[in-house]
Order: structure tokens, then sequence, then C-alpha cells
């Protein structure tokens, strides 16, 4: 015995309410649109995050009036001192970072020092050549030593106790005769 | 009364989405940059040098004065030699690498850049077209001779145009 064909329903209203279509499809408009709207606005698995302060850039404020500043990996400015003379550096860092074609200094209202931080935060300031010029100071200002004519560069490190949380890019400076 | 199993199949599907969608954030995502060569010109527009297929440097040698910064810009060519515009791209900036950093600094400024040399030297470096992350682009080293600032003069002949 045959079983009988069953034709499809020609009545799409019918076929819609039966299947449920028109609902299925609304909820998942509605959780499709959650969805992209929550992802759109969380940032934050992308970079991992430290604790505590963050520092992106740091500035340098010399006793001459001149002022360098890092900027992602390079530096706009550089110090100069000369051999037997010193130079006062004042250093200011930021928490944020400039877009990679926007060259200006970091508005002042952003600086701030480690000193207006807790103690554990520290900074070190590395000389290339030790015979060209010396650094010592704490962690809100330095002195630049400059020994003999030449150029070398100048790391700074910002540490939390013995971790590291941020390091500018190597600074150019030069000791003029 | 119980949930029904299609409700608790919603649901974990729901969470299942919006858990993936914290771990992988939708980004706005910026085409590379498609270069092919670099053209490297001084102040006014003159062609210093550029590179060949990105495998060597047309003038291989660039000669700067110990104390003077010479303003140099740089510009990417398509594969048909076309200028590639950049400037309105805000995430794109050139960088430099330079085997004797203590040599020289790059300080690049919209448009252009400020090559600062810091010692009499040879050495040699690289430019960069740095995209958030990564380089879409770098060039072959090219050979920098950093001379006193009485003995340097002019290195450059002339350079086919591109």
């Amino acid at each position: 015995m045959m079983t009988p064909l069953r034709m499809p329903s020609t009545n799409v209203s019918a076929h819609r309410a039966r299947r449920g279509w028109g609902t299925r499809t609304r909820h998942a408009a509605y959780l499709l649109l959650f969805t992209a709207a929550t992802a759109c606005t969380d940032r934050s698995p992308v970079a991992p995050t430290v604790e505590g302060l963050t520092v992106r850039e740091i500035i340098l404020m010399a006793s001459d009036g001149t002022v360098a500043f890092s900027h992602r990996d390079h530096w706009h400015g550089a110090p100069v001192v000369r051999a037997g003379a010193t130079v006062g550096i004042a250093m200011h860092f930021t928490a944020a970072q400039r877009l990679p074609d926007d060259h200006d200094a970091p508005p002042v209202e952003q600086w701030f020092t480690l000193g207006s931080k807790a103690s554990q935060y520290n900074v070190r300031a590395v000389i290339e050549d030790t015979t060209i010029a010396t650094w010592s100071g704490d962690r809100d200002r330095g002195t630049l030593r400059g020994l003999k004519p030449g150029a070398s560069r100048l790391s700074f490190v910002v540490r939390r106790g013995t971790a590291t949380i941020y390091e500018a890019p190597p600074l150019n400076f030069r000791v003029q005769p | 009364m119980s949930m029904p199993v299609r409700y608790i199949r919603r649901s974990m599907l729901c969470m299942l989405l919006l858990l993936a969608a914290c771990e992988h954030p939708i980004a706005v995502v910026t085409p590379h940059i498609e270069a092919a060569d670099l053209l490297m010109a001084d102040s006014v527009g003159a062609l210093l040098t550029r590179t060949e297929f990105n495998r060597r440097w047309q003038v291989d040698s660039l000669v700067l004065r110990d104390g003077e910064a010479r303003r140099i810009t740089l510009t990417p060519l398509d594969f048909r030699g076309v200028p590639i515009e950049i400037a309105s791209r805000r995430d794109l900036s050139f960088r430099m690498e330079a085997e004797r950093g203590e040599l020289l600094q790059w300080e690049p400024q919209r448009g252009y850049g400020m090559l600062r040399p810091f010692g009499v030297g040879v050495t040699r470096v690289r430019f960069l077209i740095w995209h958030d992350t990564h380089a879409d682009f770098v060039t072959p080293w090219l050979r920098v001779q950093i001379q006193p600032a009485a003995a340097a003069r002019e290195p450059f002949s002339s350079v086919t145009s591109p």
C-alpha cells in the first residue's frame, strides 16, 4: 500500500506559525545584537592588565628649560650637557599614550610624578657609556653630569618593587665640549 | 514546573556566545599597507635614494654631519610604483632601526621625520612602516656615515626618479 504524498502547505502564515520561525528569528536577532554590542564595548582582554600604576610615557624637564618626551618607540628631543657641568632633570610620567602619528607633547594635566605614588614605585636610569656621563638621583629627579665630550644613551625603567612596569626607549644625549 | 529544554539550550547558547565575545572582542581591523618600495627625500623634496624591489638601495649610503639633524620624507610605493597615501592613517608610523643606536636618533613627525646624528661613525639603518603591533614593510639596510661637521659634503648624485 502506497503512502500518500504529503504536499507542502501553501499557507505561509500557517506554516510559520506551526514552525515558530517568526519568534525564533526575532530571538536570534536580539541575541546577535546583544552579543555584538557586548563584544564591541569590551576591550579589556586585548592587552594584559597590570595591577596598580600604569606608566605609558615619560617626560623629562631639564633645568635649562628644555623638554624631551618619549612617544611609543622613540623620543622627541634630547638632553644636552656640557663636559664638566650638570643639568637637573625632573621626571614626569603619563598613563595615557598618544596615537602613533600624534607627535605632540602629552598635555601637562596628564603628567604625574612617582613621588606622588606609593613608595614601592621607583625608577632606574642607566647610561650606556659611563665614561661620557653619569646619572644620579631619586625617583622624581636626577642629575646628568657630563664627563667628556661625546654621546651616549640613557635608559629609564620604572619598577614596582623589583618588577618592571615600564621601559622607555633608549634616549640619545650629547655631552658638548 | 520545570523549564523547557529548549529554553535551557537557548540560555546556554547565549552564555556561550557572550563568553566567546568577551574572550575575542570585535575590534576595528585596519588594512595592511601593501608597499613594494620606499622613496627617501630631503626637506626640499629632492630624492636622496630609493629601494629597488625592496632588495637594495639605489644609492646605498647616506652621509650626515655630526650634530646636524636632517629632515627626511619617506614615501611608500605600491607594486605599480604609485605612491601610497598614508597621511590619513592614524594607525601607521615610520620607525627606524639602527645597528648602532647611539649614533642616530629617529624622530618622526607627521609627514616627515628627523634623523639626528649623535656622533661620528658608520652604522646601518632600516625603516619600517609600523602598523599598530607589527611591521607592514621593512626596507633593506642602508649605510649611514656620520662625518665631523666640517668634513661632511653632499653625498648624493642624481637618483632616477620613480
